[in-house]
């Protein structure tokens, strides 16, 4: 799913890793959410979001990406 | 799925199954009636089963064995003393897709066994002996990748 995380992750300066231990995931989850390969479930996009403090929408990208 | 998630479970599993088959393997390796079930040897013209055969008939499977204790030990070696308790929500996935696979793989093996036994059964007891030891330690390799990877 197309999403802005790795712009907000660069933005905040964090690395995959640090994001990762943020919200209890691995880097190589971070890493395959950010390049499209994996779409996380509700609760980890929330927890994305979150923070973020933004909502799902402002960081997964809905409507360009295809319904799977 | 959620059992999955705990890497204790995975490790108990493994070491369950690896358990099973390390016994088998290195009981049958110098057993006698085990030994007689084995096709004659040059039954196909057929150097790949020749071969196999001849390999189980010298006593060989109990190497087999021994690695796959072998890697086992390596695979819980890496889960317990690495810092991993539970997977993340992206290693269940690839996990899972893992299991579907061998399972898949599984469901294939099943009638294929059933046509040989039933259709030409030379060579049987080394086809299933190359099945079970082939997808075990496909299964073992493939976890210690993941491990070494995730």
């Amino acid at each position: 799913m197309k999403n802005k995380l790795k712009v907000l992750r660069e933005e905040h300066g964090l690395t995959q890793a640090q994001l990762g231990e943020k919200v209890n995931v691995s880097r190589q989850a971070i890493n395959a959410i950010e390049n499209g390969k994996f779409d996380p479930s509700i609760w980890l996009a929330y927890d994305l979001a979150k923070f973020f403090a933004m909502s799902i929408e402002e960081v997964f990208n809905f409507e360009e990406s295809a319904r799977k | 799925m959620k059992l999955l998630k705990n890497s204790v479970v995975n490790a108990i599993f493994i070491g369950l199954i690896s358990a099973v088959y390390s016994f088998l393997f290195i009981f049958i390796s110098n057993h006698i009636e085990f030994l007689s079930l084995l096709s004659q040897s040059k039954t196909l013209n057929s150097k790949f089963w020749n071969g196999w055969s001849n390999f189980i008939r010298a006593g060989n499977m109990k190497y087999i064995g021994y690695l796959i204790i072998s890697l086992t030990i390596i695979i819980f070696l890496l889960i317990f003393l690495g810092d991993r308790k539970k997977y993340d929500e992206y290693q269940i996935s690839i996990l899972s897709k893992s299991l579907v696979l061998g399972a898949i793989l599984s469901i294939i093996f099943m009638p294929i066994i059933m046509v040989m036994f039933l259709s030409d059964p030379n060579y049987s007891i080394e086809t299933v002996a190359l099945l079970a030891a082939g997808q075990w330690l496909s299964v073992l390799v493939s976890y210690l990748l993941y491990l070494l990877r995730y």
